[in-house]
């Protein structure tokens, strides 16, 4: 074998110039093909990290889809909101260990802005169950008292203590600035990798107060008076004491007949957000599938084209012994080589790509990729581009083998 | 002692009924060295496919060295012709792009070269390559830089790395110059008799049939063209007698 692969080698460097365009196309196909798997694969656990450990999400009825977008993804806005008693009453219920209130509607310089309370520091979780962290400072403890995500810090370059406005509406310019309601960053939380990072988490109550008028507002500021308790908020987390209870409560809180409110499971509504992203992942695997199978079509008719220039050397071949099964495992051979050398280099030139664009991408877009691209996905399309370059070289190696099944000693 | 080859009423026809080699009885004791010669058609391409195992007989037998060809499988007839047969053609006889040695290793690789035989092909190489007169460093210069007459002489190396039994040349030296000529034949023979090699030697050119004792003509062995030669020169009689 050591023999045929050496053979195999040298045959490949005697046609350098063909062989070096086919292996460019190969490289670039490949990694085409494995970008797209890596982004793929980084999209889908970035997605699955947002969340964890949440048993039930509920808001105002509306699809279960818009409930997650905005309040996991902080995405859209929300179409209604639910009372303030019946997050308490969800609060108190015996089936539930804790519940998280989330109030959004607001904005700060293009960040949207989240009204909580202790209990989000305390039991939200986001990828493996990790709770979050901060990178200095500590919760909210008065009324205009802000947290701010990782990305809100670095883009707005914040520390504790700076002091912000924080605008009611969504948008980076709005022109009813509450400028007269200042807060003070409190915290800044560790990067997650979520748009947890991209949040400005203030109390509930912080909330209520930016949208008072000027003058009540000026009196709460003054006579350090207690704000109001907020009327509505947008959504609640729960965690259950149970996990067998979540279906039970859920069907409770959809028929609650105090408020009108709808609960989703957060694993469904995942499953279901991800599906719609599916057509357009399975587009882009198409499309490299199709990139590289024309670059092994390339392959193959590179091999095919020397076969009419390599008939006296099969012809020695076989004067030497050799079947014309080794003259087939040959053009196999040749192919493999060539592929394995692309794959190898196209998954180099991926890791040196994304180690050397990973700060740009994650400060410019918010991208998170990991330059580690070894993952047990990327070997199996690996194994696929090798069990697809059998495949497509059969067809130079069948040429070869009946050249070498009816070739005869060169005619004198 | 068996003999190096014996053809049994052997016929091969590439469509069914056109037989174009046709041979009763033939033989070449071991040792012997037989210069083959004959007309273009009279089947010389074709005998030394069927002697190397490459072609298979329509009829009859080839028994090489008391072994039937024709019982063997086409991997046994690969195998054996690595093991026992050395074949030199008129040119193209080696890889183009391998060296000098890495064409002399396929050979053995080929023929299932022992460990023992393996780790003394070097110098088995290069003594061949001095006895040859090609300079020491041809052996790790690729072939396509060598001279068409320096790439000859390795490919007699080259046949005879596996020490066969037989040899069989086709027409060696139409590529070369008259000196180089009768170096490449002296060469030959002398390597022949050290080896203790049958050869069977096929050429157009009669003036190389003064280096060997026995001379064969294809023409005349081979019945089919040995009948067609007949019928021509009736013809041509016919011909000669419409014109008187």
């Amino acid at each position: 074998m050591n023999t045929l692969l050496s053979v195999a080698w040298h045959s490949l460097l005697s046609r350098k110039k063909t062989v070096l365009l086919t292996f460019c196309s190969l490289v670039i196909s490949i990694m085409v093909l494995l970008s797209v798997e890596h982004i793929r694969l980084q999209a889908k656990e970035s997605f699955n990290r947002t969340i964890s450990g949440v048993d039930l999400i509920v808001g105002a009825p509306s699809g279960q889809l818009n409930l997650l977008l905005y309040s996991v993804f902080r995405m859209g806005s929300p179409t209604n909101n639910i009372e303030y008693d019946s997050f308490t009453m969800l609060r108190d219920n015996d089936l539930v260990k804790w519940a998280i209130p989330i109030s959004l509607g607001d904005s700060h310089r293009g960040f949207r802005v989240m009204g909580t309370n202790d209990a989000y520091f305390a039991h939200f979780r986001y990828g493996n169950k990790q709770p979050l962290n901060f990178a200095s400072g500590k919760p909210f403890e008065h009324l205009f008292e802000a947290v701010i995500g990782a990305d809100v810090a670095h883009a707005l370059k914040y520390e504790v203590g700076d002091k912000i406005v924080i605008a009611h509406g969504i948008g980076s310019t709005s022109f009813t600035n509450h400028d007269t309601s200042p807060f003070v960053v409190s915290g800044i939380l560790a990067p997650t990798g979520t748009p947890v990072d991209k949040t400005v988490h203030v109390s509930l109550p912080g909330i209520e107060a930016i949208h008072l008028s000027p003058n009540k507002l000026q009196a709460v500021i003054d006579n350090h008076a207690l704000a109001p308790q907020p009327d509505n908020i947008t959504s609640v987390m729960l965690g259950l004491n149970s996990k067998f209870a979540t279906f039970a409560l859920q069907r409770n809180i959809n028929n609650y007949p105090e408020d009108r409110l709808m609960a989703v499971l957060p694993g469904v509504a995942m499953a279901e957000l991800w599906s719609l992203m599916s057509t357009v992942e399975n587009l882009l695997r198409v499309i490299a599938a199709l990139v590289l199978i024309s670059s092994l079509f390339g392959l193959a008719t590179m091999l095919l084209a020397s076969m009419n220039e390599r008939r006296a050397e099969i012809a020695v071949f076989r004067v030497l012994g050799a079947g014309p099964v080794v003259i087939l495992m040959l053009i196999l051979l040749e192919a493999l080589i060539l592929v394995a050398l692309s794959v190898m280099t196209s998954m180099a030139l991926l890791t040196l790509t994304l180690m050397g664009t990973e700060g740009w991408l994650a400060a410019e877009f918010g991208l998170f990729l990991s330059h580690d691209i070894f993952s047990t996905d990327i070997f199996m399309i690996t194994g696929m581009v090798f069990v697809a370059t059998l495949v497509v070289s059969i067809f130079p190696g069948i040429e070869a083998y009946k050249n070498a099944l009816h070739t005869q000693l060169y005619k004198g | 002692m068996t003999a190096a080859i014996a053809i049994n009423s052997l016929s091969y026809a590439y469509q069914t009924d056109k037989s174009i080699l046709s041979i009763p009885q033939w033989s070449l004791g071991q040792g012997e060295r037989v210069f083959l010669y004959g007309d273009s058609g009279s089947g010389k391409t074709t005998l030394l496919n069927l002697l190397c195992g490459i072609l298979v007989p329509t009829n009859g037998s080839i028994a090489l060295f008391g072994e039937a060809l024709a019982t063997m499988t086409n991997r046994q007839r690969d195998t054996f012709r690595a093991q026992h047969i050395g074949v030199v053609f008129q040119q193209f006889n080696l890889i183009p792009y391998l060296t000098v040695f890495k064409n002399i290793q396929l050979a053995a690789y080929f023929a299932r070269a022992s460990r023992a035989q393996t780790q003394q092909l070097l110098s088995r190489a290069q003594s061949l390559i001095d006895t040859l007169g090609l300079p020491k460093d041809v052996l790790h210069k690729r072939v396509n830089q060598l001279s068409v007459g320096q790439q000859q002489r390795v490919a007699i190396a080259r046949a005879l790395i596996n020490q066969p039994k037989l040899l069989l040349v086709d027409e060696p030296t139409s590529a070369l110059d008259a000196s180089a000529r009768d170096a490449f034949m002296q060469l030959l023979m002398h390597m022949c008799e050290a080896e203790q090699t049958s050869l069977i030697f096929v050429s157009h050119d009669a003036a190389l049939g003064e280096y060997f004792e026995h001379k064969v003509d294809l023409t005349q062995l081979n019945e089919v063209s040995a009948h067609l030669a007949q019928s021509t020169s009736q013809q041509i009689d016919s011909c000669s007698e419409v014109t008187s």
